[in-house]
This record gives structure tokens, sequence and C-alpha cells, in this order.
């Protein structure tokens, strides 16, 4: 907890940080109004509480033994539900294939958007929406590759001509 | 709103179109709801963008309708799975389960769909009285009150929505303000943050952004998991006995209190409302060691809080432009994409629109306790479809939901961004409300700043001389300091005092 608040806190100031220089950098005298109406005004604020907000949390997390003590206890008494594996949930080798480690999952899925949204306006978009839906039912099950053929060329399908011919959505 | 403007608007919209859109957005709705991993505002975003070609009335019913089932829908996974549908339905949990568990799972699910139905019906009974008056009263507003209700409302949905650490909910605010910054300025036109490029010269579109941070981010974050649910629990008996409802009558009316005023506050949606209901019913319980065993009274407490909180949520829409919920600030960029304009000037431009909305939401009641109580085992089937194949459909509609509005692809790359810094954000405790109610402030904070200063001369006096103002900026202030250690420093003194 305390080193992850420690990371978020740099990368808050680095953002911070940023959007302040970037502010600065801004015409402040461009109007007749001088500073009151500047462009930068406003981010320069913002930025400038972000800054202190990103310096309290680093502080913190590098003094504040109390604060990290108090939040134990708070998650300890805090009712809840078993929001990520409630008694229903079971291990998903057993219902849906292969068994891949948490990061690994995330990695697979932002990689296989990040594929999905290159493809687009590249190739024709229902082919782009099957390859993306096949790639990820394969990936993540791991076995049934003639089902996740089917569902993909048919949800894709069902998705060009709902949207195109019914909604008259424009598509990628 | 006279009762006579609300049945005259609520009979003008019974036309097939109407109801045949308000019946399928409620049945979305729910399904989207009672789908873990996908919340309200998901729904409601990616509806927005696909009805971007309906006529703006009908929009503004497939959204409430959405919304509503929304909410409730997700009761459904909580009581059958154990895992809430959306955050709004986490309080269920706590009793709806265990009931499911003693073998009352439609049981459980008819005492929700009527709690949520009454819930709904208090929320909408408050909006058609509160508005017109809240609007009166938002007449008066001027830019030095805008810019602190900015202010106040960031605040003070920062600290609700991360109860147990609000610097990362004021984090999350502070950072959703500084990217409303990026596009042209209001008033020189001058191109802040866009690096020279086109697509962000217009700033980044809220679309996009609401898909990534609830939709994209949710994707991640359901797939991230290692274990699958599946549904074990049969459903018995639906309909709830009178005498059950009548027994709680008072904690059906103090949480639909609680849930109107909860959605009233910017940015502090439905979760908080439930919660705040459930805690208030278990402390006013006569047996509080029955809640989280199966309660009827914690289950009813949540379900009515969270769907009261949604007709909390669009008093503020309507009257200040202000959203109460993250699935409201869609709304409210949905009316604005319509040529809605919410606000002050609502009641004068649009005087029947409260009425309208009103009328809306009477509909979505009828409708999701139509929906609730009749479709209980055919919704359980859509809780078995397995997640691998359901999530990846999921993000191809988020991302046409994002492309419609613009067609530009740039809209697309933003969301799964946005799916990515969420996912982050959800990560690390830092919540997602406080980032898009800033995206949606920051525009009116810095215009009205700006305007404020400029009217002024310079001069700060007006922000802290009005009186508006000053009863915002104490509450303001009041906030920050309740979250300091200095309150902790003065008990214990105190305490220290009276033990000397």
């Amino acid at each position: 907890m305390r080193r992850a608040d420690t990371i978020s806190g740099i990368l808050v100031m680095a953002v911070a940080a940023f959007f302040g220089i970037m502010a600065l950098r801004m015409p402040w005298r461009a109007s007749q109004w001088g500073i009151t109406a500047a462009p930068g005004l406003v981010p320069l604020v913002l930025a400038t509480a972000l800054l202190l907000c990103g310096l309290v949390l680093v502080t913190r997390a590098k003094t504040g033994d109390a604060h990290y003590k108090r939040m134990e206890a708070l998650n300890q008494q805090a009712p809840t539900c078993d929001d990520e594996a409630g008694d229903a949930a079971e291990p998903e080798s057993t219902s849906e294939g292969r068994v891949l480690t948490e990061t690994q999952r995330v990695l697979l899925t932002v990689g296989l958007a990040v594929a999905y949204i290159l493809l687009l306006g590249r190739i024709h978009y229902a082919v782009a929406t099957a390859l993306y839906i096949f790639a990820s039912i394969a990936v993540f099950q791991g076995k049934g590759y003639g089902k996740a053929a089917i569902v993909a060329v048919v949800s894709s399908a069902v998705v060009w001509f709902v949207f195109t011919k019914v909604f008259f959505v424009f598509l990628p | 709103m006279s009762l006579s403007v609300f049945f005259s608007e609520f009979f003008r919209l019974l036309t097939p179109t109407t109801l045949f859109n308000s019946l399928w957005a409620t049945a979305f709705g729910i399904i989207v709801g009672m789908l873990p991993g996908l919340q309200a505002t998901m729904g409601v975003a990616l509806i927005t963008g696909l009805t971007f070609r309906f006529p703006a009335e009908q929009v503004v019913v497939i959204l409430i309708s959405v919304y509503v089932g929304a909410i409730y829908g997700g009761s459904r996974s909580a009581i059958l799975l154990n895992i809430p549908g959306t955050a709004a339905n986490a309080a269920t949990c706590l009793d709806g389960n265990p009931l499911a568990r003693k073998g009352q799972a439609g049981y459980a699910i008819g005492l929700a769909t009527t709690a949520s139905a009454v819930g709904t019906f208090i929320g909408l009974l408050t909006l058609g009285i509160v508005s017109p008056l809240l609007g009166k009263i938002a007449l008066s507003f001027k830019s030095w009150e805008f810019f602190t209700l900015a202010i106040f409302g960031i605040v003070i949905c920062g600290n609700l929505t991360a109860p147990k650490d609000p610097l990362k909910g004021w984090v999350a605010g502070l950072f959703g303000l500084l990217l409303s910054q990026i596009g042209r300025d209001p008033i020189h036109a001058y191109p802040r943050f866009t690096f020279g490029t086109v697509a962000l010269s217009g700033g980044l579109s809220l679309i996009p952004v609401l898909v990534g941070t609830y939709g994209v981010s949710e994707i991640i974050g359901v797939m991230k998991m290692p274990k699958a649910y599946t549904v074990r629990t049969k459903v018995d008996r639906v309909l709830p006995r009178m005498a059950d409802f009548v027994r709680y009558w008072k904690t059906i009316i103090r949480s639909g209190i609680i849930g109107v005023i909860v959605g009233a506050i910017p940015g502090v949606g439905e979760d908080t409302a439930a919660w705040i209901s459930y805690d208030v019913a278990k402390r006013s319980s006569k047996n509080p060691d029955e809640f989280g065993r199966g309660s009827y009274d914690g289950l009813i407490a949540a379900e009515t809080g969270n769907n009261a909180c949604i007709g909390g949520a669009i008093i503020p829409v309507l009257t200040l432009a202000v959203p109460g919920s993250a699935p409201a600030a869609v709304l409210l960029a949905a009316m604005w994409l319509h040529g809605i304009r919410p606000g002050p000037l609502l009641p004068i431009e649009q005087p029947m629109f409260i009425g309208t909305v009103t009328a809306i939401f009477m509909l979505a009641t009828i409708f999701m306790a139509i929906l609730g109580l009749s479709w209980v085992r055919p919704l359980v089937k859509v809780l078995q479809v397995p997640r691998t194949i359901l999530m990846p459909i999921v993000l191809v509609l988020c991302t046409v939901g994002a492309y419609a509005i613009n067609g530009r692809l740039f809209d697309i790359y933003l969301t799964v961004l946005f799916g990515v810094i969420g996912f982050f954000m959800r990560s690390n405790d830092f919540p997602a409300a406080p980032l898009v109610l800033g995206f949606i402030l920051g525009p009116m904070a810095d215009d009205n700043l700006r305007r404020a200063l400029v009217i002024s001369g310079g001069s700060l006096a007006p922000f802290f001389a009005r009186p508006i103002c000053q009863v915002l900026w104490a509450l303001t202030l009041l906030v920050i300091i309740s979250r300091t250690p200095l309150p902790r420093m003065i008990r214990n003194m105190f305490k220290r005092r009276a033990e000397a």
C-alpha cells in the first residue's frame, strides 16, 4: 500500500508539474484584463493544488504510520461482500480453460484491445471485430476454437448490421 | 411542478414509440446492471453514442430507462452471486445473498424489485417537487457562485467517494479538472495542452472519457480475475408479501429520503446512498444482529436508497447543470449533445421539461417493476454467459459508442487510454467519480473564475462576500478540516484534560 502510494504520489506530482510548466508558458498578459483572464490561470492553480496533494501522498507514505494503521483497521471493520470471488466463484480452469496470472490477464486484455483499435480503419470493421473477438476467446479459454470462431463471426456480423442498418451509426 | 403538468406529460408520452423505447432500454439497463463489471455509467454512456441519431426526447426516454434499469439490475447478481452488478448494489449483497443461501433467492429478488420501484418513485416525486424550487434559487447564481459550487462539488465528491482516504478522491477530482482544460480556452480561444494537434483542439470528448473510465477499466478489472462465477441458486417465489413491506415502511421512507439527499450532492452516486441507507437502517433497527445474515430490512434499505438516489442526482442536473452522480453526468452530456440546455434557465426556456423528465421516470419505474418481477428466470440465463465471450463483445460496443458521436478514431484511442488510466486508479484506490465530475465541472470553474475576476477587476472579495458563496466555502472548509488530524487532536486534548 505504502509503495503504491509513493509511486502514485510521484506520478501525480509529475503530471501536476507538467501541466503547471505548460500553463506558465502560456501568454499571461495577452489581453486588456491582464492575468485575471489569462488562459493559464486556472490550469496553474489546479496544477499547484494537485502538486500539493501529490506531495502529501508521498510524505504520508514515508512518515504516516498512524494513517496506514487506521486504514488497516478500517479495512478489517468494513462490511464487504466478496466481490472478487464470491461463494459462487470457482477457479477458471474448471469452467473456462487456461489458468493465467492476474498480471498476464491484464496485459493480454490491454494488448488485445490495443491491437484491435489499431486494426480499425485499416481493414474492414467486421473483419477486425471478428478477429479481435476470436483472439480474445481463444487466448483466455485456451480451447473450443471452433465455437470461438462461430461466436466471433456471428457477433461481429450482428454488431455491424445493427449499427449500420438499424441505428444508422458510423463505424470505423 | 403541478400535478397537471406531470399527468399531461405522462399521458403525452404514452405513444407506441416511447413505450417501446422505454421497454427495451429498461431491459437493456437491467441486463447491463446485472452483469458484473458493467456499470450503470457505462450502459448510459454506451447508449448515448448508439442513439446519437434519435430525436432528443426519445434519447432522454432511453437514457433514463437505462439508468433506472441498471441501478436496479445490479441487485440480481448481488443476490444470486454475491457479486454486485454495479457499485450501487454492493450493500445489497450483505443481506441479499444470505437470503438466497437460505433458499429465498426469488423472494429476495422480489423484495429488491419492489424496494427499487418504491425508491425510484420517491426520487421522481422529489425531483418533480424540488427541482422547480431549486431552479428559482439557481437563478440567483452568478459566476462567483458557480465557481464556488464547482470547488464544493469536487471536495465533497472526493470526500464521500473515497471515505477511507479522501485525499485520493481530491487528487482524482483535480486530475479531472485539469484534463478538462485541454483544448481551446473559452475567452481567448488559446489552444491549451494541444501540442499543435487538431484532435486535441476541441478538448477531450466526454463520452470516450466516461466509456473508458467506467467501461474499459471494468472490462480489464473483470478479465483480471482468475476466477469465474456460476449461478447455483434456485429461484422460488418472487412476489413479495404486502405485510413485509408495511412492516418496514419506516426504513423505506428513511432510505428514500437519504437516497434523494445523497443523490443531490454533486458527483456522489448510488453506491454511497445505498451504504448510508444500509448503515442508518442497521443503527435504527431493533434487531441489528440480523443485518448481514439475510435481513429483509437491510435489503430493502440498500435497494430503496440506491434507486431513490437517481431522482436526487437528476435534480442538480436540471437546475444547475451539475451532475449528482456519474450516470447523471452522462445524461447531462447527452442533453447538451441534443440541444437541451439544463441549468437555471431551463424552466424559462423549456417550462415543461422537468415534467417530461418526471413522467419518463414514472414510465421507466413501471417497466422496471414489470420486467423485474416477471423476467426472473430468463434473466438468470444471461448471467450464465461466460465472461470470456461477453467482455470482448462489450469492448467492441464501447468502441462503437465512443466513435459514433464524432466519427473519429482518436476517440476510440482515447477510450482505451482512459480504460487503462481508470484501471490504474481503481487498483490504487483512487475513485473514478471525482475525475468525471471534475471533467464536467472544469469548463464551468474555468470560465466562471476568470469571468468573475474580470467583472470584479481582479478582486477576490466577492467570492467571500456573497451569501451563497459563504455557505459553500464554509461547507467546503468543514469537509476538508473534518478529514485532517485536527478534529482528532482536539478530541484527544479535551479527553486528556477531562482525565486530568
